[in-house]
C-alpha cells in the first residue's frame, strides 16, 4: 500500500489541477471522476476479480494468452490489487485535493502569474505550501483507509496467491475465523489501532502547528 | 515603461457588452486615470491590458507592439489588486523577493533589491514577519512595493485605496502621486472616486456602460464637459442639471422642468441651445458654486425664485437645496444669509451655463 497511496496523491493533484480552471464538459467529468468512490468496495472488488480472469477483458485487450494470470500469479496479484485500489480511490484524493486548490485564492495566482511566475513555480510556491493542511488530511485519510483494506482483497486474492497480498485485515480474518486465534487476534488488532492513532495524531499535531 | 495603445477594443461576455469600441492613447510616464461608476467597464478595461481577459475585438499594443496574444507572465506589469493580494503564507521579505526568484535573479541582488524597496516603502522593520500580521496601511505599501520591485513596463492599480481607512488614504494618494513621479511609470489608475482620480492622474478616461465618454485633463472635464453624463459624475457637490423641454416664443426661449419650473434662457447658453442643432428637449447645468444670491451681477443672468428646503453644511460652507416649483437648485450660501423656509432669489450666471440634448446627451454649443 506504500504504492497505491502516492500514486493516488499524484494522480488525484494532477486531476485536481486540470480541473481547476473551468472547460466545456466540466461538471459531466467530474461526475464521471467521483463515480468509483460511490461503489461498494465489495462490488469493486468483483468486477476486478472478473476483470482480470484468464478468460476476462483485461487479457483480451491486452492480446494475453488464457494462460497469462493475474489474480493467482506471484507478481502480478498485488499489482491487481493496487490498480483496483488506485481505481477506487484516486477520486476521493481527487475530491479532497481540488477542495483545497479552489481555496487558494485566485488573485493571489494571478498575482504570481503577472509577477512573471511560470505555471509550475506558481504552483510550487503558491499552491502546494497554502494545500498543505488539506494534503495532510487526505495522506492520513488515505493511509488508515489503506491498513484496513479488506473487502476488495479478500473477494480478489483471498490474500493470495500464498501470502502475497495478505493485509493485516485479512491476516487478521484468517487468524480470528481459520485458526481461532482470539488473544493474538486481539493484540494485533489493538496494535494496529495504536498505529493508526499515532499516525493519526501526528497529522492533526502537524496541522495545528500551521 | 512604455506607452500604451488601445484601439477599437471591445469585450463581451456573452450577449452582456462590457467594453465598446473603445479607443485610448497612453503616452510613455503617464498617469491615467479610469474613472466610472461600478460595471462600467473600467476594470475589465484594465484586465484586458494585463491579459487577465482576452480582447474580443480590437488590439491593445505597448510601444505600438501588438499585445493581443502575449501571455500574463510575460508581458511584465505591476499590477496591485484592490484586496492586493498578498501571499499571505509567505514573509514580508519573500513577498518583496517573489517576482525576482522566479526570474531567477541572483540571490545576492535580491537581497539587494528587497531591502532597497523595503525601505523604500517603509516596511523594512516587517520583513521577517508573516505578510499575514501586517496591517491593511503595511499591506497596500508590500503590493505596491512587491509589484514595483520588478521594474514593470506599466502599472496598474485596481482601486488600491479603497480599503484603506480615511486618513491614510489621504496620505497614500500623495504617496503614490510621488512614487509615480519616483519610478516614472506609465499608470493607469482605476477607480470610481473622482476625487482620486482629479487629484491624482494626468488624464482621466471617464467611462460608462462600457463607452468612453470624455478623455482629458481633470480640470479640462471638469471646466468642460462634453456630455451630460460627464456633467453629472465629476464634480462635488454634483452640478445642477435641470431636464425639460425647449420652448421658443417671439424670440425668447424657454426651458420648462417637468415640475412646471420655467427657465427663461439668456446670454451664451441660449445660443448653446438654439444655434446649432436644434433640440426639442435640453437639458441646463450649472455648477452650485457659480449660482449666487443677492444683486443681479450682469444683465444676461437668468433670475430665479424658490424656497430653501434643506440647508446642509459642507466644510466651512452651507449648501442650500432650493425648491423650484419641484426642480431642486443646489447653490451655497456663502454670507450665511438663508434659513430652511426661506423665499430666496437667486442667479444663473449665463456664461457658467452648459447646454446639454437631452436625448443624446451630447454638449450643445452655440
Amino acid at each position: 500500500m506504500i504504492i497505491a497511496v502516492p500514486i493516488q496523491f499524484f494522480l488525484g493533484m494532477a486531476l485536481a489541477y486540470l480541473f481547476v480552471d473551468t472547460f466545456p464538459g466540466r461538471k459531466i467529468f467530474y461526475s464521471i471522476m467521483l463515480t468509483p468512490m460511490m461503489i461498494v468496495p465489495a462490488v469493486v472488488g468483483l468486477m476486478f476479480f472478473l476483470l482480470f480472469q484468464g478468460t476476462g477483458p483485461v487479457n483480451d485487450h491486452l492480446g494475453l494468452s488464457v494462460e497469462y494470470s493475474w489474480l493467482t500469479d506471484v507478481n502480478r496479484a498485488m499489482i491487481s490489487v493496487i490498480i483496483a485500489d488506485i481505481w477506487q480511490w484516486t477520486p476521493l484524493m481527487f475530491l479532497i485535493l481540488l477542495a483545497g486548490m479552489l481555496g487558494v485564492p485566485s488573485d493571489q495566482l494571478l498575482a504570481a502569474k503577472l509577477l512573471g511566475g511560470s505555471n509550475w513555480q506558481n504552483f510550487y510556491k503558491i499552491i502546494l505550501p497554502r494545500m498543505k493542511t488539506v494534503i495532510i488530511i487526505a495522506l492520513v485519510l488515505r493511509a488508515v483507509e489503506c491498513f484496513k483494506i479488506f473487502d476488495l482483497i479478500f473477494i480478489m486474492t483471498k490474500g493470495g496467491p500464498g501470502v502475497q497480498t495478505e493485509t493485516i485485515s485479512v491476516f487478521l480474518y484468517k487468524q480470528t475465523f481459520g485458526e481461532l486465534e482470539w488473544a493474538y487476534v486481539a493484540t494485533i488488532g489493538l496494535s494496529v489501532l495504536v498505529a493508526l492513532s499515532l499516525l493519526a495524531v501526528k497529522g492533526l499535531a502537524y496541522m495545528a502547528k500551521k | 515603461m512604455s506607452s500604451i495603445q488601445i484601439e477599437n477594443v471591445t469585450k463581451r461576455f456573452g450577449d452582456f457588452t462590457a467594453v465598446d469600441n473603445l479607443s485610448l492613447e497612453i503616452a510613455e510616464g503617464e498617469f491615467v486615470a479610469l474613472l466610472g461608476p461600478s460595471g462600467c467597464g473600467k476594470t475589465t478595461t484594465m484586465n484586458m491590458i494585463a491579459g487577465l481577459e482576452e480582447v474580443s475585438q480590437g488590439v491593445i499594443k505597448f510601444d505600438n507592439k501588438i499585445l493581443n496574444d502575449v501571455k500574463i507572465q510575460e508581458r511584465n506589469i505591476g499590477f496591485v489588486f484592490q484586496n492586493y493580494a498578498i501571499f499571505t503564507h509567505l514573509t514580508v521579505y519573500k513577498n518583496l523577493a517573489y517576482g525576482l526568484e522566479v526570474k531567477n535573479v541572483e540571490p545576492s541582488q535580491i537581497h539587494r533589491r528587497v531591502l532597497a524597496m523595503a525601505e523604500r516603502m517603509n516596511i523594512i522593520h516587517r520583513l521577517e514577519q508573516p505578510a499575514a500580521s501586517l496591517s491593511v496601511n503595511e499591506m497596500q505599501k508590500l503590493a505596491i512595493g512587491r509589484s514595483a520591485i520588478v521594474e514593470p513596463r506599466i502599472f496598474l492599480l485596481d482601486e488600491p485605496l479603497s480599503n484603506l481607512d480615511a486618513g491614510f488614504r489621504a496620505y497614500m494618494r500623495a504617496e503614490l502621486k510621488v512614487l509615480q513621479h519616483e519610478f516614472g511609470q506609465t499608470m493607469i489608475y482605476v477607480t470610481h472616486d473622482q476625487i482620486e482620480a482629479m487629484s491624482l492622474a494626468d488624464k482621466i478616461a471617464i467611462i460608462d456602460q462600457g463607452k468612453l465618454m470624455q478623455y482629458g485633463e481633470p480640470l479640462d472635464i471638469y471646466n468642460s464637459p462634453e456630455n451630460r453624463f460627464v456633467a453629472n459624475f465629476v464634480g462635488s457637490p454634483r452640478m445642477n442639471l435641470v431636464d425639460g423641454e425647449l420652448r421658443e416664443s417671439n424670440g425668447s426661449v424657454k426651458l420648462v422642468a417637468e415640475g412646471g419650473a420655467e427657465i427663461f434662457l439668456n446670454g451664451s447658453v441660449k445660443a448653446d441651445f438654439i444655434s446649432g442643432k436644434k433640440v426639442s428637449h435640453g437639458s441646463l447645468g450649472i455648477r452650485p458654486q457659480d449660482i449666487y444670491i443677492g444683486d443681479k451681477r450682469a444683465d444676461s443672468d437668468i433670475k430665479l425664485q424658490g424656497r430653501v428646503d434643506v440647508l446642509e453644511r459642507v466644510g466651512p460652507k452651507r449648501l442650500a437645496y432650493i425648491n423650484v416649483s419641484n426642480t431642486t437648485f443646489l447653490a451655497f450660501d456663502d454670507h450665511a444669509q438663508l434659513d430652511v423656509g426661506n423665499e430666496v432669489t437667486f442667479y444663473l450666471p449665463t456664461e457658467a451655463s452648459m447646454a446639454f440634448d437631452l436625448e443624446t446627451g451630447n454638449r450643445l454649443r452655440g
